[in-house]
């Protein structure tokens, strides 16, 4: 067990109402599952919990691994260039400058952006933002990553290498991902498990687990049992939004 | 309208602004009452002995050193009001306040204190300076986005890091803009201090002018302190322009 929210209940300090209210579920080691749900729902709002950047007024969060936190945002700091913004978190644990050094040049290759390590945010596409608060996930060198949206900005075309990209990434590097996302297709293409965030506030995740192999390629979307599960899902997802 | 076309109306302006400063002298005719900026270029020649070797580096001594002073402590003050919200809520309301009382006319009552020493004079520049330094460096830090400082507390930030890694950085605009107000108010301030009374100074100097009825001997420092301003604040400039410039302009 990776993760285990245990009758959580959540409500921000000057709200009058609760975001999750007696909620609890589990993540499974080495998985990638996507939590899924309409604006506004408490998505990032868990991410923080599971970040202990917030504390439940009720409940448990057990969290066992090491979590590297993906912002909404790139959050990129306008101020250092994209070699110094992947070294953040290891400037903070105070990794030896030739190594972090080492570390970071073999994030940016990673994430496509060699030759760019000087450049500063301003200087980088949205995609490429993206990708350089990818690499800066990564040098957490934390085992549980927590991505929120963390393709919603890429254009189509990057979306879907992005996509892949991070499938393989999963597969060698056994690390467990849980994944915040809007879009369907991501869910499925990319997740064994999908999390529906349902009402307000939320009291339990409706679980669609997601029949395809952990090699899977883009084709297999196509399957017939799939692309039944991608309708009910939506169906779920629309009765949420006319709510 | 382009910088370029903006800089040459600019430049056109002040020529023309001085072609009519000559010509009203001209036709006033009387050098006690206006002189001719040719004339204060005049006197600032004859005495470019006593102004730039005597005078100019005692003036420039206050500058400098009420400036540094000004900063340092101004930059402190921000910084523990940045630290801790009981000391932000106990100072802050009195600095807004005492930033409306004009410092200058404060500057009798320090030479009641501290007499015609280099020390009042210093006080006086950084009585002028440092509110306003203190209040603008706390609201920079202040504005400090706090998603990437959630963020950092992810990464298991301590808090100096939080300050060493992204408060001040968040600042640094406005340190600048406060770093720019400190180098004029230093000059004014330094001149200030020197013509309530010095042995030496541009301010000095000037007042001695004054008392001679020498009116192109008063205006003559004037000019050589606002060049001085000018400079300093385009080497500011210059420093900004290489510190900021990951600032992203759109
Ligand atoms: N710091 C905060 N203080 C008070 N309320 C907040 C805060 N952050 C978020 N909220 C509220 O909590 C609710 C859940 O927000 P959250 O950001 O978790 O939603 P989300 O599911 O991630 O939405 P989205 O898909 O748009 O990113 C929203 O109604 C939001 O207005
Ligand atoms: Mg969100």
């Amino acid at each position: 067990m990776a993760l285990k929210f245990k009758n959580v209940t959540f409500r921000y300090e000057d709200e009058p109402d609760c975001i999750m209210e007696n909620l609890s579920f589990e993540i499974e080691k080495g998985g990638l599952t996507s939590f899924i749900g309409a604006s506004g729902c408490g998505k990032s709002t868990a991410f923080r919990l599971i970040n202990g950047l917030l504390t439940p007024q009720e409940g448990e969060i057990i969290c066992e691994e090491k979590c590297g936190y993906m912002p909404q945002h790139d959050l990129l700091f306008p101020w250092k260039n994209v070699e110094q913004n992947v070294m953040i978190p290891l400037v903070v644990q105070k990794v030896a400058k030739a190594k972090r050094k080492a570390m970071a040049a073999e994030l940016i290759s990673r994430v496509g952006l060699e030759g760019c390590e000087k450049k500063y945010p301003k200087e980088l596409s949205g995609g490429m933002r993206q990708r350089v608060a990818f690499a800066r996930t990564l040098s957490t060198g934390a085992n549980m990553l927590l991505l929120d949206e963390p393709f919603s900005a890429l254009d189509s075309i990057t979306r879907v290498s992005m996509q892949e990209w991070l499938l393989e990434q999963w597969r060698a590097l056994d690390k467990t991902i849980l994944l915040v996302t809007h879009d369907v297709d991501e869910a499925v293409f990319l997740s064994e498990r999908i999390l529906v965030f349902t009402g307000h506030p939320v009291k339990q995740l409706m679980e669609i687990p997601v029949p395809l192999p952990k090699d899977r390629t883009r084709s297999m979307l196509l399957r017939p049992e799939i692309i039944k599960l991608k309708e009910e899902l939506i169906k779920v997802l629309r009765q949420e939004a006319t709510l | 309208m382009s910088v370029k076309t903006k800089k040459v109306i600019g430049g056109l302006f002040g020529v023309f602004l001085l072609l009519m400063w000559q010509v009203l002298s001209m036709v006033i005719g009387n050098s006690f009452i206006l002189p001719s900026p040719l004339a204060v270029l005049q006197n600032l020649r004859e005495n470019s002995g006593e102004i730039f070797l005597v005078h100019f580096p005692a003036t420039m001594q206050v500058v400098v050193v009420g400036a540094i002073l000004s900063i340092v402590i101004g930059v402190g003050f921000a910084l523990l009001m940045d630290a801790s919200t009981i000391i932000a809520g106990a100072v802050y309301p009195i600095l807004t306040v005492t930033q409306t009382i004009p410092v200058m006319c404060l500057a009798p009552v320090l030479v009641l204190w501290l007499g015609y020493t280099m020390k009042m004079r210093v006080l006086v520049v950084v009585l002028a300076n440092f509110f306003s330094v203190t209040v603008d460096m706390y609201d920079g830090l202040q504005s400090t986005d706090e998603e990437k400082s959630r963020l950092l507390s992810s990464f298991h930030a301590k808090r100096w890091q939080q300050l060493v890694m992204l408060r001040l950085p968040s600042a640094m605009p406005h340190f600048f803009s406060a770093l720019h107000v400190v180098i004029v108010w230093s000059v004014v301030g330094a001149a200030v201090a020197e013509w309530l009374g010095a042995s030496r100074g541009l301010g000095t100097y000037s007042r001695y002018c004054l008392s001679g009825l020498d009116a192109a001997g008063l205006i003559a420092p004037l000019l050589v302190l606002t060049v001085v301003a000018l400079v300093l604040n385009k080497a500011v400039k210059l420093i900004e322009y290489r510190v900021l410039k990951w600032r992203d302009e759109r």
